[in-house]
């Protein structure tokens, strides 16, 4: 799957390799919160990010990816 | 043709110090556009460390052609705080290779919300000699003749200088876009000198392709960035100034180096006639873990 790659590449050193977070601020990915936002909603946040909070903004990835890691990440829910 | 030209720029004897890089870097990430003087408003991750060298290869007009590098690493000290520091050196043929001095610098991103114009500021104190021929930013009535003097006689000038950039940036689409408002002062005397730099840049295709994959369009960036002077407070005018309009590509290995490359065409007479740019980028992930492994670092 497309998106894992991305992943990886990009979110893994936070998020940590099964997006179980690292225990810390970085959050799990695999959550309820994320199970009931919307997919326009984390396209939203991926793209705003969380700057204040250690959250980049991934804004500079093409949209495509954008929408692949979602993917990806309603696919480990 | 190209390559020719670019033969006659690379003495033999450049190929090492240019190779160097290459054996030092062996793993890297980032999105980062392939620009060599445009900032974007993409900021380092936060506890990662980048260490990037970029190279600038030219010959002014009745001068010896020279190779310059500087050595940047740079560290997301928050996901709105990077911090740079700069090594920079050169070797002009039939000439000497020299140390030029260093800077350090801090882009901040004052707003934390990403919007249509995203604005950094850009805060550079330069301890550096005139032989610094690394090109980086296009400032004044910088020129060629600057660069044609010998290495002896322009080590013996230094400068202290403080700059201010105002860099904005867009990410459109696929697309980025960015625009930079350059103001230079040396420390001990007058002016101010100003400059700009634009570039936009896509990836030659958006989607991954979900497989591990070396040469496929995803891992290539490609754009083109223009930068040059705006004279001073004593002549703020475009007269005797150079500007430079450069293609450039970029390439991203798929665990790996960064790697990019342009080549500048200079459009107004005090412009070198090309400049040729490498780029070579390495990034440690979660520096910061290192030294405090528990918190996981840097933020
Ligand atoms: C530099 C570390 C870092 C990286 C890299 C990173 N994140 Fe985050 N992420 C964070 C932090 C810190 C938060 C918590 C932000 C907050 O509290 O608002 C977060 C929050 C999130 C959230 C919201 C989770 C929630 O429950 O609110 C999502 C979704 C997310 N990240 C996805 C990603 C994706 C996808 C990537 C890769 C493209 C990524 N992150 C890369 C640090 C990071």
């Amino acid at each position: 799957m497309a998106g894992a790659l991305v992943y990886r590449e990009h979110c893994q050193q936070c998020h940590k390799a099964n997006a179980q977070g690292d225990g810390h601020r970085r959050p799990a990915l695999r959550s309820q919160r994320i199970r009931s936002a919307s997919d326009g909603d984390i396209e939203w946040f991926l793209r705003q990010g969380d700057l204040g909070r250690g959250m980049p903004s991934w804004s500079s990835l093409p949209v495509a990816q954008r929408w692949q890691l979602i993917a990806y990440l309603r696919s480990i829910q | 043709m190209l390559s020719k030209s670019l033969m006659k720029v690379l003495r033999p004897g450049c190929w090492p110090a240019l190779l160097l890089p290459i054996l030092i870097c062996a793993l890297a990430r980032s999105q980062e556009k392939p620009y060599f003087v445009t900032y974007t408003h993409d900021l380092e991750e936060p506890g990662n460390l980048e260490i990037e060298t970029k190279t600038a290869l030219a010959q002014p007009y009745r001068g010896n052609r020279f190779g310059a590098t500087a050595l940047e690493l740079e560290y997301g000290l928050r996901a709105w705080w990077t911090s740079e520091l700069y090594l920079d050196g050169q070797a002009t043929g039939g000439d000497s290779t020299v140390f030029t001095g260093f800077r350090m610098e801090n882009r901040l991103r004052p707003l934390m919300r990403e919007h249509a114009i995203n604005p950094v500021l850009y805060i550079e104190y330069e301890n550096t000699s005139s032989a610094d021929k690394t090109i980086l930013e296009v400032v004044g009535h910088d020129g060629q003749t600057d660069l044609a003097v010998s290495n002896g006689v322009l080590r013996r000038d230094h400068q202290h200088e403080a700059e201010l950039k105002l860099i904005l940036s867009s990410n459109l689409k696929d697309w980025n876009i960015s625009e930079n408002f350059i103001s230079e002062k040396d420390l001990s005397h007058a002016p101010w000198e100003f400059g700009y730099a634009v570039g936009a840049a896509r990836p030659l295709h958006s989607a991954a392709s979900g497989r591990e994959c070396v040469f496929c369009a995803e891992k290539w960036v490609a754009g083109a960035e223009g930068y040059g002077g705006l004279g001073n407070t004593f002549a703020l005018t475009t007269r005797d100034t150079s500007h430079y309009i450069a293609p450039l590509i970029g390439w991203q290995f798929p665990k790996g180096v960064r790697f990019s490359f342009s080549t500048g065409f200079g459009l107004t007479t005090p412009s070198l006639a090309r400049v040729y740019r490498v780029g070579l980028a390495y990034e440690f992930e979660q520096v910061g873990g290192w030294f405090h492994a528990s918190q996981g670092g840097g933020q």
